[in-house]
């Protein structure tokens, strides 16, 4: 049998290609791996820029029903405590004309994808008579809060947060400030001394700047919030947390007016079984 | 017929079909095909049968591209910002002066020695020749024949001495020479003067350069730490390394085991400097199987603390993971996942099955949560009840093993009785008296041998005293149903406990209504009966009874609420409907001493004893710590309940309290008639069936006390054959691959790991399909288990092999590390964990608690023991856990109105308790060495003596602590009668309790040792110049000049503190008589009210 011209060139072609097969292509993926970052940067968005027709969502806190006497906290355990603030009165519920204080109402969620850049001032944790001023304030995480001690005794700072780390610190009569930062939004921090056990203050830390602490009054303003509908949370030490839904307008004041009962007694998904309440 | 002439001259000649027909065909084809084989061979030996090579290049490719993503600007710039900083400019100046100081004096030295080694090569050559022939001729000398010939020789070799040779001996390095002729005398010191002299520069050139050198050092050790990961040169290195890439084989051989791995011939990131990941090696999560299937292969190890602590060129890489580390030609053989290998791969979830088989003896293993979970389980479900493990039950083992050994013993003394008497009888026949005072010696020695058996037997009977007080069961008495439970529950338990209490530890046995009424009906009727009524207990203070449920510690083992209203700890029962089944003075007994028995039992005699065995002896019926022997025959009795629970020191009304809390807590029940169990008929059969399920295994049952377990032994259940392990009619699922439970199609499982799981789930699916009398059917009842404690028991049991691996690494400590391997045995048994922090990380039942959430309720919590050996004499905790109501001053306990001491000892304030957990003298030395050793402490402790206080430094002490910036005495009691508002332990107890190194590193920070503790961090700082530590705050005036170190100085204060010095203290720093608490703190009220006759005696 002869091989004619064509077969020849059928066959050299197929076994070309036979053998070209067994080569592989390139690998041509130079940047299509990895877009993953590797740990932890949790990149929320582009950096948040007022454009000027935030609004403001202005509210005042209301409590309803028989306001609980104020305790009398005895300070004679530390007598410069003692003497430096002979009127000591427990801060759990401060009520007054029917308006509750102390209570912390922050933008909880409908916030746009943007990321907030911690302002570089200072917020100011003062233990003044044995007491801490304020007894609710708020910070951005990476904030620094800087605890000073204006008394003539030794104070021991102890927040004892959740998702960021906890730390516990000495801080005698005239030593410098104590400036920490936290890194992680945690609503709330409780912060204590351990040898004032009367001694209680609450740190809110959030991604973002919208947050109030109720005055005397009862009112709070929270400025600088974009147009949009957001949940507005009011969380009180010992009442509880009650939520709304706020709609903001253009470069105008929503309102956002939060009651509290005295009958509301404990945290929502709070402990399962209360404790015996001992009274001192 | 065709002529020749007929063909026509033009046409063609015919086909001759012999030239013409053609094998072209054939032989085209069969050469194709062996070309083709050809190629397909070589490509096969070069490529097919080595895939690695494949990985390899793929490795390259990819890890240089993660390379070079990674050598990206930042880390460049992260270089130079470094470099530019004030700290490293420093170091670079300081460098570079010693440099320059240095320099004039070594370049110097330098020329010297460069001169010097001229000269002394030219000195050298001549030298060398010389000396060499002058050897020749020694030899010749020593061996020469006479002593003529002797002598000649020796005159020669004097001279060639004596000759002159011609030596051009260089002047400088320019090479200016000089000649010489020097004698061997003069070459060989001027060679060695020469020598000399280059060896006394070279000295004084490394003294003179050190200073630099040192800077050198320090510039580039700062440069190292500022950096993160790998520094540029680091990336370039690896680079090269990758550029010159050696394509071959990676193969760890551990000649111990002849051990063969070859696995890190595909798994190249494994050990690289570089941290390797999924993302980094080119993952694409999906888009593209094969190069997902690559990214994964070149990963570096997760866990780099393991690899460090059992670097693989010493353990290999298969003695963990299993696989076959030899095979390289595909990924399924090296994966060990094919029909000839009996071993594969571990799957992700099973990994920490390789640890098993080293470390046999850890029942807590660091880095392994999965197999310690696991362990724990194997002891927690009660599997070890049924099936026996070695290292679980020791005690129980223990027993055994000393009364085989003391039978072996009496049944010894019998024989030497019986042949004592024997000799005797032969004495007395015999002929003559030689052989009589023979044989009566005889007689003799087997009577005496008697007595020095007697002594073993006491041994062992002590010994065996302790362990049966050690032993614990893990179901509780049913001796003593009658007393303690509602008689119409039991056959309602019986027939699913699940359902009554979901959670419990009892297993559901699947039995048939027949089989729990004879069960219950043998149950009730040997309970034990007629022995004297409990006494009958008054209701109490359900509310009050609330509270201390709930804050004295109960909650770290057991549980109350249901669903996901449950809160406490899994050790224990959950407590809920307690009401419904049980007795309430039994309960309250109970809860007041769970020890107590109603009737002691004697395994010597094997009954228990009545009142009327004690009365025959004229003995009051009672039985405790002191009065633990039989009537009958002086042997040890078991005196107490096999419980781990512990005694929690509670008064007669807060024990009654609580047990009217718990009934509270139930609703009433109902259960239908159970008249049943006082059949005689029943008990029979009843007998039979605890037999044939092995209850007695778990329960203390009357005539069942010294039965066997009915299960296979576990121990090495994960080498045991495949064809032995019965499948049943479930095999062909298995290899099939179809999940028996819900018919679906998923993963092969005819495998050890395969056959665990379904086993675990629902032990009787291998009956399924069978035709089976109720009898032989599987006994193994359900535990139910939820998914991820299935996983963790197979875990367990896939690791529990016979080992292969060599006895040089296996971890078997004998140094104080065994000490630790033994102790965690005992810290499990009863459940220290559920309240203390032993390990490092490890997390408490209490503190996850809802009431450890509230911030006040933190300090409330138990210590933490991470660095307990570090922190306490040993001879002080050994008291304390006999008795842990101690109050460290002299050992002494604090007594409370009724003369019991109550109370904790050392941390009076907290509202949870330490019970007392009646260790046996055993256990207690095992967790005392555990604690120690833990800390590497040695033992035993040598206390250091304290350098004693001056007067002033007395009072410089006391100045600081009652001073305002001093917050030492506003948390720690001053006053043991008064601990409102306190928070921390009595500084008397330190001298008795504390080391006085701990102390130290204590109050420098607290928070290092004890994270979230209430001590705060920060009260010294570091005085550098003095090399000392000082107050933080303000010192009293009086502190001026005074140079040692202020936390040193109250560390001796402390620790040489007396109740006098204590008083002096005085009410300065708030304590005695003040009202400290404020909203919400606890505070520890006075037990029992009244004290008789003591007054706050605070000035």
């Amino acid at each position: 049998m002869k091989f004619s011209k064509r077969m020849m060139i059928w066959l050299t072609a197929v076994l070309a290609l036979a053998l070209l097969a067994g080569c592989r292509s390139k690998d041509d993926d130079e940047d299509e791996a990895a877009a993953e970052p590797e740990a932890g940067a949790v990149a929320k968005g582009p950096a948040f820029k007022p454009t000027g027709n935030e609004g403001n969502i202005v509210g005042v806190i209301a409590f309803n029903g028989a306001a609980p006497a104020a305790k009398k906290l005895s300070l004679d355990s530390d007598p410069v405590c003692a003497q430096k603030n002979p009127n000591a009165m427990g801060e759990e519920v401060v009520v007054a004309d029917g308006k509750l204080q102390n209570v912390f109402v922050y933008v909880k969620g409908g916030l746009p994808r943007a990321t907030f850049e911690a302002p570089t001032a200072e917020v100011t944790l003062d233990q003044s008579g044995c007491h801490y001023v304020p007894h609710v304030l708020g910070l951005q995480t990476n904030q620094p809060l800087k605890v000073v001690n204006s008394d003539n005794t030794n104070h021991n700072v102890h927040p004892t947060p959740k998702d960021n780390r906890e730390w516990n610190e000495s801080q005698g009569p005239g030593a410098p400030p104590i400036v920490k930062k936290f890194t992680r939004a945690e609503v709330l921090i409780p912060v204590k001394c351990n040898q004032h056990a009367w001694m209680k203050a609450w740190v809110g830390v959030l991604d973002h700047p919208f947050y109030a602490v109720s005055g005397k009054d009862g009112a709070f303003t929270i400025k600088g919030l974009p147009p949009g509908e957001y949940d507005v949370e009011a969380w009180h030490e010992k009442l509880g947390a009650k939520t709304m839904k706020v709609k903001v307008a253009d470069k105008a004041d929503a309102k956002a007016d939060f009651t509290f009962d005295a009958a509301t007694a404990y945290h929502a998904g709070s402990l399962k079984m209360q404790p015996a309440l001992v009274v001192p | 017929m065709a002529e020749i002439s007929d063909r026509d001259p033009q046409a063609p000649p015919e086909a001759d079909p012999i030239v013409n027909s053609s094998l072209s065909a054939p032989i085209l084809i069969a050469s194709v095909l062996l070309m083709g084989t050809l190629v397909w061979a070589l490509w096969d030996e070069v490529y097919g049968q080595r895939p690695w090579k494949d990985y390899q290049q793929r490795f390259v490719a990819q890890y240089e591209r993660h390379l070079r993503r990674v050598r990206s600007r930042q880390a460049a710039n992260a270089e130079k910002e470094v470099r530019q900083s004030p700290e490293y400019q420093r170091l670079e100046s300081d460098f570079q002066a010693a440099e320059a100081a240095a320099k004039p004096r070594r370049d110097e030295i330098d020329s010297q020695v460069a001169l010097l080694d001229l000269q002394g090569q030219a000195v050298g050559d001549v030298y060398q020749q010389v000396r060499g022939r002058i050897n020749v001729e020694t030899y010749e000398a020593e061996v020469a024949s006479g002593e003529k010939a002797k002598e000649s020789r020796l005159k020669r070799i004097e001279e060639m001495k004596r000759e002159k040779r011609e030596l051009e001996f260089p002047v400088d390095r320019r090479g200016e020479t000089r000649e010489e002729e020097l004698d061997y005398y003069r070459l060989e010191e001027r060679y060695n003067s020469l020598k000399d002299q280059k060896a006394k520069l070279i000295a004084e050139r490394i003294e003179l350069t050190r200073p630099a050198n040192e800077l050198r050092q320090k510039r580039d050790a700062y440069l190292q730490e500022q950096l993160p990961d790998l520094s540029p040169e680091q990336i370039k290195g690896i680079m090269t390394r990758l550029d010159n890439f050696d394509y071959r084989i990676r193969q760890i051989h551990v000649q111990a085991g002849d051990l063969v791995d070859r696995c890190e011939s595909c798994h190249l990131g494994t050990r690289e400097p570089l941290r390797l990941t999924k993302a980094g090696m080119g993952f694409t999560n999906g888009r593209n199987k094969e190069r997902d299937r690559y990214a994964a292969a070149f990963t570096s190890h997760p866990s780099p603390e393991l690899i460090q602590i059992h670097d693989p060129e010493r353990f290999g890489c298969s003695t963990c993971h299993n696989g076959n580390g030899r095979a390289t030609t595909s990924v399924a053989k090296a994966h060990g996942d094919y029909k000839h290998w009996l071993w594969p791969l571990y799957k992700r979830e099973n990994i920490e099955a390789g640890c098993v088989q080293c470390h046999t003896r850890d029942i807590v293993l660091d880095h392994a949560s999965t197999l310690n979970a696991g362990r724990d389980l194997f002891q927690q479900k009660g599997c070890y009840a049924c099936h026996r493990y070695e290292g679980y039950d020791r005690d129980a083992e223990g027993l055994f093993n000393v009364r085989q050994t003391v039978k072996q013993l009496e049944s010894d003394k019998a024989a030497n009785l019986r042949e004592s008497a024997l000799a005797r009888a032969e004495a007395d026949r015999a002929r003559d008296n030689e052989e009589a005072r023979r044989l009566n010696a005889r007689a003799q020695n087997l009577v005496v041998n008697n007595s020095k058996l007697d002594a073993r037997i006491e041994e062992l009977d002590t010994r065996a005293k302790y362990l049966m007080w050690d032993r614990k069961m893990y179901g509780p008495n049913l001796k003593e149903v009658r007393y303690k439970l509602r008689k119409e529950w039991i056959p309602v338990w019986l027939k699913d406990p699940h359902a009554w209490r979901p959670g419990t530890k009892m297993p559901k046995f699947r039995l048939d209504d027949e089989e729990v009424r004879a069960l219950s009906a043998y149950i009730w009727q040997a309970g034990l009966q007629g022995l004297p009524e409990l006494p009958k207990q008054a209701p109490g203070d359900a509310a009050r009874g609330k509270t201390l449920f709930e804050t004295r510690g109960c909650l770290a083992c057991h549980s109350a609420g249901e669903g996901s209203g449950t809160v406490g700890g899994h050790f224990a029962a959950n407590l809920t409907r307690v009401g419904e089944k049980a007795n309430f003075d039994y309960i309250v007994r109970w809860i007041h001493d769970p020890r107590l028995r109603l009737a002691p039992y004697s395994p010597t005699e094997k009954k228990d004893l009545l009142p009327e065995d004690y009365a025959k002896k004229n003995l009051p019926f009672a039985f405790d710590r002191d009065r633990s022997r039989s009537p009958n025959n002086g042997r040890e009795l078991v005196w107490q309940q096999n419980t781990v629970m512990p005694n929690f020191r509670l008064s007669d009304q807060d024990t009654r309290d609580i047990a009217s809390y718990l009934f509270s807590l139930a609703k009433g029940a109902s259960y239908p008639d159970a008249s049943f169990m006082d059949d005689p008929k029943l008990v029979e059969r009843g007998a039979a069936l605890i037999r044939s399920y092995g209850c007695a295994s778990c329960h203390e049952i009357k005539g069942f006390e010294e039965e066997q377990r009915i299960g296979t032994e576990l121990t090495v259940e994960g080498s045991k054959p495949i064809e032995r392990l019965d499948f049943a009619l479930l095999q062909h699922e298995a290899k099939e691959g179809v999940d028996p439970f819900n018919g679906q199609h998923g993963g092969k499982w005819y495998n050890h790991k395969g056959f665990f799981e379904k086993k675990l789930t629902q032990p009787e699916i291998y009956d399924r399909g069978k035709v089976k009398e109720k009898r032989d059917r599987l006994k193994m009842p359900n535990v139910a288990l939820s998914t991820e404690e299935v996983n963790a028991l197979t875990t367990f049991l896939l690791g529990s092999v016979e080992t292969a691996v060599p006895a040089s690494l296996r971890y078997s400590p004998s140094d104080y590390r065994q000490a630790v391997q033994e102790g965690w045995w005992v810290i499990r048994k009863y459940n220290c964990m559920g309240c203390h922090n032993i390990q490092v990380g490890q997390q408490t039942t209490l503190q996850n608690l809802p009431l450890y959430q509230n911030p006040d309720w933190k300090e409330q919590l138990p210590p933490m023991l991470m660095s307990e050996g570090a922190r306490v004499n040993p001879d002080w905790l050994l008291r304390f856990l006999t008795d842990p109501s101690i109050s460290g001053a002299e050992g002494t306990m604090s007594l409370d109105q009724n003369g019991k001491a109550n109370r904790n000892g050392v941390r009076k304030y907290l509202e949870v308790r330490m019970p007392t957990f009646n260790f046996s003298p055993n256990e207690l030395r095992i967790l005392v060495n555990f604690f120690m050793a833990a800390s590497a402490q040695s033992q035993p402790y040598i206390r250091e003596g304290l350098e004693p206080l001056s007067e002033q430094e007395r009072t410089l002490a006391r100045a600081l602590f009652t001073s305002q910036a001093a917050p030492c005495l506003k948390c720690h009691i001053t006053d043991d009668n008064n601990v409102k508002g306190k928070s921390a332990p009595n500084f008397l107890t330190a001298s008795e309790r504390l080391k006085p190194g701990w102390v130290f590193r204590w109050m420098l920070d607290p928070q290092q040792i004890s994270p979230g503790t209430a001590m705060p961090s920060g009260l010294f700082k570091r005085d550098d110049g003095h090399e000392r530590w000082v107050f933080a705050g303000p010192t009293p005036p009086s502190f001026e000049g005074y140079p040692r170190d202020h936390a040193q100085l109250l560390v001796r204060y402390m620790l040489q503190l007396t109740p006098d010095e204590q008083r002096r203290l005085g009410v300065g720093g708030g304590s005695g008589g003040g009202n400290g608490g404020g909203n919400g703190a606890p505070k520890a009220t006075a037990r029992g009210g009244k004290r008789a006759g003591r007054v706050v005696a605070s000035r």
